[in-house]
């Protein structure tokens, strides 16, 4: 079914790395067992290990840039690689292999249906589907996002920092050439919505956190909440272009 | 105002100015920029001659003490230089952006058409 939706189209896959040599092989890996995927685009914050080499030698497109600019750097970077070569589809899933691509087509249906510009992959709709078991600390945080986006931009949404989206061609547009995209996944969402694009959650089985053991005490996940709330607020200030 | 304190506003606004023009002379310090601080350095060189226009402008700021006048003048001149400065930065920060994103993609596009030739 979804070749016949896909047709020509051309999709990418997207994965921002930085010194993750442990993890990026198999999901490379299995992202190659996806056929309706077109190409592999690895964006890398200079690694100082072998990630590099290993996703050039599984035959992915590799672009290094300074880590200073952060994951919105990297993601505009990879929405400008995708606009430059003309891909119809962009979906990025996390490096530390706790998304899973064989789910990456529930996330593109709806986008190819046209129900959706972004179709984000959720551990928290409809329950927990994951074994993910967050710290206190952690589970208020993401309650917490989660209730004060919802608010913002007038829609339910669930999970806030899920790294694992699929957008269209208009959102490939939109966010390649945004002037002031202090990117992080929360203020996206709120971005998008200020430009009137449809965002839709979609339930997705991760794995557990096999990647690093987050250490996300009470203080530093106040700290975060904080910060994000401020950004929030800002963001919601500012000029829609 | 004492003497010695106006000597020393003197002294200070004629130092500024010195080093401003030296810093633009040098290329340090761009044209645009540097007029901003020449201005500044005069109006303040201008108060610490004519202690009268000081007295005056201490006297409608209802402020004791013809130094504490230029003294809120400066410290606000320099907010406002901050957060011009702020914004500069910014701007600069995403041009910078921009830039190394597009090498990004240039330094792909070469690499691409290196495997094609030699192929």
């Amino acid at each position: 079914m979804i070749k016949e939706l896909l047709q020509n189209k051309k999709l990418l896959a997207v994965i921002l790395t930085y010194n993750g040599e442990k993890h990026i092989q198999q999901v490379i890996n299995d992202l190659k067992k996806e056929p309706y995927i077109s190409d592999i685009l690895v964006v890398d914050g200079e690694s100082k290990d072998q990630t590099i080499s290993i996703a050039e030698e599984l035959g992915a497109w590799v672009i290094v840039i300074p880590s200073r600019l952060g994951i919105g750097g990297a993601m505009e970077m990879a929405f400008l690689f995708a606009k430059t070569n003309g891909y119809d589809y962009l979906v990025r899933i996390d490096a530390d292999g706790q998304h899973i691509p064989q789910y990456i087509v529930d996330l593109l249906v709806p986008v190819l249906k046209n129900q959706a510009d972004i179709v984000i992959g959720s551990r928290f709709k409809n329950g927990w589907k994951s074994s993910y078991k967050p710290s206190l600390a952690r589970f208020f945080a993401i309650r917490f996002f989660s209730l004060f986006i919802s608010r913002l931009i007038h829609q339910k949404i669930y999970d806030t920092t899920s790294g694992m989206f699929a957008v269209n061609c208009k959102i490939i547009d939109y966010l390649s050439n945004i002037e002031n995209s202090e990117y992080s996944e929360v203020v996206a969402y709120l971005v998008l919505k200020k430009a009137h694009f449809k965002i839709l959650e979609v339930p997705v089985p991760m794995n557990e956190r096999i990647g690093s053991q987050s250490s996300f005490t009470v203080v530093k996940s106040f700290y975060y909440v904080s910060l994000g709330v401020l950004a929030l607020m800002l963001t919601k200030m500012t000029k829609n272009q | 105002m004492t003497v010695r304190i106006q000597f020393f506003f003197i002294l200070f606004s004629v130092l500024l100015l010195a080093g401003i023009l030296e810093l633009t002379r040098r290329k340090k310090i761009r044209i645009k920029y540097s007029l901003f601080w020449i201005f500044v350095s005069v109006i303040f060189l201008t108060f610490s001659l004519y202690r009268k226009f000081l007295f005056k402008l201490a006297d409608i700021m209802g402020v004791y003490g013809a130094e504490n006048a230029l003294f809120i003048i400066a410290i606000l001149c320099i907010l406002l230089l901050l957060v011009t400065v702020s914004v500069i930065v910014s701007r600069i920060f995403f041009e910078n952006k921009k830039l190394t994103l597009k090498l990004g993609l240039l330094d792909w596009k070469v690499k691409q058409l290196e495997k094609k030739i030699k192929e």
